[in-house]
Parts: structure tokens; C-alpha cells; sequence
């Protein structure tokens, strides 16, 4: 008995362990599945919260936008003032009924044009030339440290350099209606790493910076394209808002003779007149921007203006 | 080889008790790594679930933006065409060192991570 229970349990017939490693293997892999399965479900919410914020800091930074820039009245003022001095000089015939008066020579005649441009509340730019019309006048070149409505609204009206020159006739001639396509760029940046400030709740402020290309075109439509990229992956959501322009032009023109003098010569000799004619040209130009439209780009799409 | 597959099949002789316990026990340990994977698998999906619903349901509040929950200020850095320098002056109505200020609505009901959106203004 001893015997046979020792070759038993020595016994190397039956296939019980191997149908057991199967259940193992089969047991393991479909386990395996099912977890992986699981996981991966689970996953795909922490990319959903990636991509919302990609999406809650472009819109939020298109909202904010729009609503700084829409209805803002940006107002260029252009005057041209033409002082014409004309010296003639009489001379009495004293000869004959003794008074009548003869113009001696040609008349002299002297113009001075001043310009000033006032953009908005800016410093006046202003330029004078004697000489008028024939004098060299290479004008003024807008001013930096503009606001950013102000910089566009000007490059929108003086088109005729790449930096925006004013107080030339060329530049009186300009119109807001037909200007320079224009591109630059913003850059919305959180504070939310300083002390004291948002220091707690957004959690990476840096995250939720947004670039966005400016893009004008001829006829004055702003468009916005904001971007926020991820570093890691590339990814990228993009929007683009569309600011129709409303342009207001209008000019006026008057003429006046500002002061006559006369001062007698040597007696007998006649006299000479002084007439100074004053002309004023003033144009002017408002323009402001509304939202008419916000759309979702896709890569190709964003990568450069229409 | 027909005569050898023949013998076994008419063998009477059974498995040793050792090979028999290791196959229970292999087949025990394969069935309970199977439930326990599924259990957890289940309990993670349910999470899951509730997770995105909660993270659905306050961003809702992103939207709506109707909970402040912290003050801030945004900065438009703007580069002067004209000068090349980097200045923040939006339109006249704000100055050169101009800071918006916004309050931010912040989802953090999805773990490490959070969602937030902000809009202009402030509350003291």
C-alpha cells in the first residue's frame, strides 16, 4: 500500500496542469484586456480637460478682446493751413488827371503750409513748409508709443510708406477706405505667478497664455487669429475673430482774407499792398471696429491670414 | 502512434494528487486574478463615469461664469509696428502699464488637473 500511494503521488500520467496553465494564460490575457480597456477610458478625460482648457483660454481671450476693442472710436484729424501773403506795389500817374494807379512789376507771392495731424488724444504732429507747393516736404512719420487701436487706424490711413507718414499733401489725399493690408501681433500673458496674487486655483497661468496674429486688411476688417498651443504635444485650438470697421470721412475747406495793409512809398512814388489769404483744408477721419463674426480655424487654416 | 494515443485512452491509471492540487491551485489563482481585474476594471470605469460627471456639471459654471471664485489681471503685450517695442496699450482708455482685470472660474473636479476661463472684471 506504502508502495503504491509512493508511486502515486510519483505518477507523471495526466494532463491536468496543462489544461490548468491554459485556464492560467487565458485567465491572464482577458483580465489584462479588460483592464487595459478600463484604463484607457479613464485616461481620456484627463485629455479631455487638456483640450477644454486649450479651448476656455482662447475663448475666454477672444471675449476679452472683442469686448476692448469693439466700439472704440479712434479719430484722425488732418488740417492744412495755406497763409499766402501777396506784396503788389502801385505807382500814381501823375501825369494826365494825376491819380491814376498802375501796377509796378509783377506781384510777390509767398505761401506757407502748415500741417497737423491729431490722432485721437496723442501729441499733435505738426510741419511747416515755405515754399509752397514747390518745396521739398518728406512729411512726418506717425508717432510711437501709440495705443494699439490708434497704431492700426493711422497704418489703415496713411498707406503711402510702410511707416505711416503724415503732414504731405500726399498724405491729406489719403483715405481710410482704401488702405494698406497689415499684419502684427498680441500676446495675452496671466499674472497669476506673483505673490499675493493668484497664487493658488490657476494652477498653470502660463498654460493659458494666448498669441494672436493681427491681420488688417485694405478696406480696414480686423481679423484676430488667437492660438494656444501645448508644449508638449503640439496641440493646438485655434479661433478667429472678424472686426468690420465703420469709417466716417469728411472734409472742409474754407477761404479768407486775413488782413490787408497798405504803406505809402515816397510821396508821389504810390504804395504798396500787403493781402494775406488764408486757406484751411481740414479732413477728417473716425473709425471704429465691431465684431461680426467668430469662427473655429483648423491647423492649415490658422498658420496665416486669408 | 495510433497504438500509443489508443493505451492512454483506455488507461485507467489517473493524475498524481500532487499534479491535481497545482491545477486547482493554478486554475484558483487564473479565476480570482480574472475577477479581481474585472472588479477593479468596474470600479474604475464607475469613477470614471461619475468623474465626467462632475466635470461636465461645473463646467457648466465655465460658461455661465457664474461662481467667482478668484480675482486676476491679464496683460496685452502688443510689439509697435513703428518702434518694434513691446508696450500694453490697447486702446487710449488704458495706460502704459495696463492690466485687465478678470476673475477666473476654475474646474478642479477632474483630479490634478484643472480647467479654468476668465472674463473682465473683479470682486473685492
Amino acid at each position: 500500500m506504502k508502495r503504491k500511494n509512493h508511486s502515486v503521488l510519483r505518477s507523471r500520467t495526466g494532463a491536468s496542469i496543462t489544461f490548468a496553465l491554459l485556464l492560467f494564460l487565458v485567465c491572464a490575457v482577458v483580465g489584462a484586456l479588460v483592464l487595459t480597456a478600463g484604463t484607457a477610458a479613464a485616461g481620456r478625460i484627463s485629455n479631455l480637460a487638456e483640450s477644454d482648457q486649450r479651448f476656455y483660454s482662447v475663448s475666454s481671450a477672444a471675449e476679452l478682446l472683442a469686448g476692448e476693442l469693439s466700439g472704440k472710436k479712434v479719430t484722425i484729424e488732418r488740417t492744412r493751413v495755406l497763409t499766402t501773403v501777396t506784396n503788389t506795389t502801385y505807382s500814381v500817374d501823375l501825369g494826365g488827371s494825376g491819380s491814376v494807379v498802375s501796377v509796378v512789376g509783377t506781384p510777390e507771392k509767398s505761401t506757407v503750409a502748415d500741417y497737423t495731424t491729431k490722432i485721437n488724444d496723442n501729441e499733435p504732429l505738426t510741419a511747416t513748409v515755405s515754399g509752397y507747393p514747390g518745396a521739398m516736404n518728406n512729411g512726418v512719420e506717425i508717432g510711437s508709443g501709440m495705443s494699439f487701436l490708434d497704431t492700426y487706424a493711422a497704418k489703415q490711413l496713411f498707406s503711402n510708406s510702410t511707416n505711416a507718414v503724415c503732414n504731405t499733401d500726399a498724405a491729406m489725399d489719403d483715405t481710410m477706405k482704401n488702405g494698406n493690408v497689415q499684419s502684427g501681433e498680441l500676446r495675452l500673458v496671466h499674472e497669476g505667478s506673483r505673490e499675493g496674487d493668484l497664487t493658488y486655483g490657476v494652477k498653470d497661468p502660463d498654460s493659458m497664455a494666448v498669441d494672436c496674429i493681427v491681420y488688417v486688411l485694405a478696406d480696414g476688417t480686423m481679423q484676430l487669429t488667437l492660438s494656444n498651443e501645448t508644449e508638449e504635444d503640439g496641440a493646438t485650438y485655434s479661433l478667429r475673430v472678424t472686426l468690420s470697421p465703420t469709417i466716417t470721412e469728411s472734409e472742409s475747406e474754407t477761404t479768407k482774407t486775413e488782413s490787408t495793409t497798405r504803406t505809402d512809398l515816397e510821396s508821389g512814388d504810390g504804395y504798396k499792398e500787403s493781402v494775406t489769404t488764408v486757406t484751411t483744408l481740414t479732413k477728417t477721419s473716425e473709425i471704429y471696429w465691431t465684431v461680426s463674426g467668430v469662427e473655429k480655424l483648423v491647423l492649415s487654416d490658422a498658420e496665416g491670414g486669408d | 502512434m495510433l497504438k500509443k494515443m489508443k493505451a492512454r485512452l483506455e488507461s485507467q491509471s489517473g493524475e498524481s494528487i500532487a499534479e491535481v492540487l497545482v491545477a486547482v491551485m493554478l486554475s484558483a489563482i487564473g479565476l480570482t486574478m480574472l475577477a479581481l481585474m474585472i472588479s477593479a476594471t468596474t470600479r474604475m470605469v464607475i469613477r470614471s463615469k461619475n468623474i465626467t460627471s462632475d466635470y461636465v456639471g461645473s463646467n457648466n459654471q465655465l460658461v455661465e461664469k457664474g461662481d467667482t471664485t478668484l480675482n486676476g489681471e491679464v496683460e496685452v503685450l502688443f510689439v509697435d509696428p513703428i518702434s518694434g517695442v513691446q508696450h500694453k496699450r490697447l486702446t487710449d482708455e488704458s495706460s502704459e502699464d495696463y492690466k485687465i482685470p478678470v476673475r477666473y472660474y476654475i474646474n478642479d473636479n477632474i483630479g490634478n488637473v484643472s480647467v479654468t476661463s476668465y472674463k473682465k472684471g473683479s470682486e473685492s
